[in-house]
Formats: structure tokens, sequence, C-alpha cells
């Protein structure tokens, strides 16, 4: 029995916080211990080699037949040069290199590529994309900031250590975070962040937009003539408005209650230009609460290599970009699309019924580390490695700060990274069409 | 805890709801509970949720709630995640479908 081995400072693959200040002890090439991690790093680190999926698998009639790689990969491909518009869809939960092999696919197939951002943060791109990106490293917000607002999340439960690592943390400038920094959070609903932030704002639902106006026409000094908005008092937005403009240094994290709520990236925008107009007063930040751990990276490489961030057509051969045209519960629920290529996603557990009913009768290719929904009625199931743990890549945390994450541990034996096997399924496509 | 495990589907197969509407509606906390949308229905368990306004549900991400929720995303790529109108109804006698069984009704209806 070989010694135990301490690995410090390993960049968890879970949560768009990405810590990057995790101890794992390895031992008999398992990870065995898990130091700094919150409940969902654990899970991630310790459950690693638990409900995997063993072998590459094609669905027979309704019985699933383990096969070799080459097979599963030769099933892929012709599955993928048959199809007439393929779907790529997935890429949040896998490395930056698998995603350069998406886009090479997806050009070469005429096929489109869409990445899970379209059902999470994909109207705040819209949304920035309209009004500009008022980003912060999180270092700047621990160091700086007085006021820190969450609007629509819930990071004690989504992202753990988000709160005791960029807020309740003592900064360069903000020596004791408990007095210094004030936590506010404004949501529909108490949640456990609400319960332990200094204050708690609960709106009414889908009044998100109506309450972010009327805070940046109080902030700029006009009069409103009701008593509430949103189901807040004026006086509390007036209040809340006057905390914004005399904050030193405000940020605005925001989740998914603005992104998947009535408004969408009319929410966004508005909170982006909400930012703008403190920042005639003070400095003010905002940042999306950015979930899988790499669903930035996706975004960024997306628009490295296609130009635009997700939602990606190449049936022309070149890219064109239209959310609501080529996102993927669009392409499902019209029916257009006549194979899925799913990689580190699980749309089955994740779209609504009539987007997963367009999944009925297509052909799917699922490439993941861990069985999910998705496995379960997928043509074609490819396990791989899981990157961050058994293989290395670029990533990018909600900031857009970009990390390497380590090997840490072998994948089982005969499974490859996804960068790998999307390669393999390029080149059998090519000899495919070629034939 | 894998997305086929027992521990998922107890985790994403409930609603919370407000102490008001369950005893209005006189639901306990663990009842099955059956959820109508234009879009679909779902049988849940009901679990009391702490600090919901009363008529307000929470469904946790996943195949239950995905049953009653539309797929128009009104040209955004989003569908209507938060905010949808839902009748709550007692669904005693009831079952809550396995993921496999439910996973199965989606895509033969």
């Amino acid at each position: 029995m070989s010694r135990p081995q301490v690995l410090e400072n390993v960049v968890c693959p879970f949560c768009g916080c990405l810590c990057d200040d995790i101890r794992l002890t390895i031992e008999d090439g398992k990870i065995v211990g898990n130091e700094r991690g919150c409940a969902l790093s654990k899970a991630k680190f310790l459950q690693a080699t638990t409900d995997r999926m063993m072998s590459p698998a094609i669905l027979q009639g309704s019985e699933f037949v383990e096969v070799s790689l080459d097979e599963a990969v030769d099933r892929a491909a012709r599955i993928l040069a048959e199809a007439h518009r393929p779907l790529i869809y997935g890429l949040s939960s896998t490395e930056n290199d698998a995603h350069r092999e998406v886009y090479r696919l997806a050009e070469y197939l005429g096929g489109v590529v869409d990445n899970t951002s379209s059902v999470c943060h994909g109207p705040s791109i819209i949304g920035t994309q309209e009004s500009g990106e008022p980003v912060a490293a999180l270092a700047e917000v621990r160091n700086r900031a007085d006021l820190v607002i969450y609007w629509g999340a819930n990071p004690l439960y989504a992202h753990p250590r988000h709160v005791s690592r960029f807020v309740r943390a003592p900064g360069v400038f903000i020596k004791d975070p408990k007095s210094e920094r004030q936590m506010w959070v404004i949501d529909v609903r108490e949640t456990v962040t609400s319960r332990v932030a200094d204050r708690a704002i609960i709106i009414r639902p889908g009044t998100d937009l109506e309450v972010i106006e009327a805070l940046r026409a109080l902030v700029r000094g006009h009069t409103i003539d009701v008593s509430s908005v949103g189901g807040v008092s004026l006086d509390t937005l007036r209040e809340i408005a006057d905390a914004m403009k005399s904050a030193k240094y405000g940020v605005l994290f925001y989740g998914l209650g603005l992104t998947q709520s009535r408004g969408r990236h009319s929410n966004v925008d508005a909170a982006i230009r909400l930012v703008q107009d403190l920042n005639n007063y003070t400095k003010w930040s905002m940042m999306p609460m950015r979930g899988h751990y790499n669903v930035a990276g996706a975004n960024k490489t997306s628009t490295w290599t296609t130009g635009y961030p997700y939602a990606v057509d190449y049936s022309r051969g070149y890219p064109r970009y239209q959310p609501g045209e080529y996102t993927a519960v669009d392409l499902l629920r019209r029916r257009e699309v006549d194979a899925l290529l799913n990689v580190a996603a699980d749309p089955i557990a994740h779209f609504p019924r009539a987007a997963i009913q367009g999944l009925k009768s297509i052909p799917i290719i699922n490439l993941d580390p861990k069985r999910n929904l998705t496995s379960l009625i997928a043509t074609v199931n490819i396990p791989t490695a899981i990157a961050g743990i058994e293989c290395d890549g670029a990533v990018a945390r909600m900031d857009g700060l970009p990390l390497y994450v380590k090997k840490i541990v072998d994948p089982p034996e005969s499974v490859l990274p996804d960068r790998e096997v999307l390669r393999m399924i390029f080149d059998r496509v090519q000899e495919v069409s070629r034939q | 805890m894998g997305k086929t495990s027992r521990d998922y589907t107890e985790a994403v197969s409930v609603c919370e709801l407000d102490r008001t509407t369950m005893s209005v509606l006189e639901i306990g906390d663990g009842d099955l509970v059956s959820l109508e949308t234009i879009d679909g229905e779902v049988v849940v368990r009901a679990r009391l949720g702490r600090g919901l306004e009363p008529g307000m549900g929470f469904i946790p991400a996943g195949p239950y709630a995905n049953v009653i929720i539309s797929a128009d995303t009104w040209e955004s790529g989003m569908p209507d995640f938060k905010g949808v109108r839902a009748k709550v109804f007692k669904a005693a006698g009831s079952r809550v479908f396995s993921i496999k069984e439910l996973v199965a009704k989606m895509l033969e209806e």
C-alpha cells in the first residue's frame, strides 16, 4: 500500500466559483480526502468513481449492448454524417479543448452548436450585448466591496463558498467584512442565503423589471407617483437607492431569478443600466452567478471560435447566431433537428416536456462520465473522463478568470477525455463522408 | 448521488407550499399533490416551505417541474422556468412516478 499523497491548491470543477484552494488526499490512485471543499465539492471528488458509465453501449431495441469504443465511435459518426440538421449541445461541464473539437465538428457537419447557457444565463448575454458588461474580478469584490447585493440568487445552496470566500472574507481594504461590508439579498422568497444576509428584500414574483426601473428612477432623482412597486414600499426602495448611491464600491450578483423569470434579458439589460447609472455617483459592478464550472468558458470558446456565445448555426457553411431560433429548446420543440450529440450535459433532466418530445424519434449520442437521464434513452453512450479529476484542461470562472484544472487520478480503464473521443468521432465522420 | 438515484428523485419530486395554502387545502407535509398547468399535470410530494408567500409554490429544477412548464421561449431560447401559474390539488391515492416512468411518459405522449 502506497503512502497517502496530499495535493494542495487543487481547482474544484463543480460550480462557477472554481475554488482553487482545495486540499486532496490520494491513496492507491483514489481520492480519499477533500479539505476546504464544500459539500458539492466533496461529493464531486470523493464520489468520482460512483455511478459511472463503464463501457460504450449502443441501444438495440430496448436493451443496451456493450460495444468497443471503435464501434461506438463508428456508429456515432454514421449518425452524424447522415443527419441533415444535427444539434451539438452541452459543453458547460467539460474543458475548453473539448469545446474546440465540438466547433470543428459542427462546422464540418453544417450543424447547430448550442451550450447550456441557453437555459441559464443566455438572457444575461443578450442583456450584455444590448448594454455592456460591467464585470469585476471576484478578488476585487473581496478587497473593495462595501455593499454586495445578490438578486434572484441563492449562493449558499448553489455556490456554497461564494459568500465565505468573497463576501464574508476580509480583503485589502475591507478588514472586517462583518462590520465594513453589507450583504443584501433581493428575491421572491426567503432562502438560506436571505436568512444570513444583513438585509433581505422580498419582491412579488415577476416584478424584477419594475423594481429595477423604479430603483433607476430613484437613483436619478425622479419622483414616482405610487406607494409601492413589486410589493416593496416606496420608502424602502428609496432607502435601497440611497444606500446604493452612497456605497463606496457596490457589486450586484444576479442569478436565474432574473434570467428565467418574466422579462428575461430585459431584466438583465435594466440591471446593467442601473449599474451604469450608479457609476455616475460611485463605483458599481455586476456579475452573473454562473452555475456549471465551465459554462462561462463555453461562452468564451464559442465566441473566440464562431464569433457568437451560443445558439450558433453552421448550416450555410458560416456561423449565424440567433437565440430563439438556434437554441436547443426551440430547435427540439419545432422538431427541427434529426440527431443530437450531447456533450457533458443532461437535456432530458432539464428541458421542458415539449422539447424532450423532440428527442423521441431522433438518434442521440451521449458523451458523459456518469449515468444521467439522457443516458437512459441515448442511442449511443460513450463514457468519458471527468475533466479536472481524470484529465486536465482550461476552464473559466464566473468572472472570466481562466484557470488550469489538473489531472488528479487516472480515469477508469480505456475511458478517454471528451476531447479525444470527439477527435475520434470527427476523424471517423470524415472517413464515412468520403465513402 | 447520481441522477438515477433515489436521492435525486426524492430531491426533485417535491413542491414547497406555504402554510396557508396547505391548511386551506388540508394538505399535510409529505402528502401527495397534483399540480396542473396548461401544459401538463404531475404528482409530487408537498413540503412546507419556509417564508413562501401564500399562493406561491416552489419545485426544484428537474424532470417533475419540466412536465408542467411550456417549451415556448418567447424567441429567447429560455423557457418559462419561473412564474408559471398552476393549480394544486390533493392527490391522495395517487403516486409519484419513478424517473424512468416519468421520462417514458414524457416521450410517449
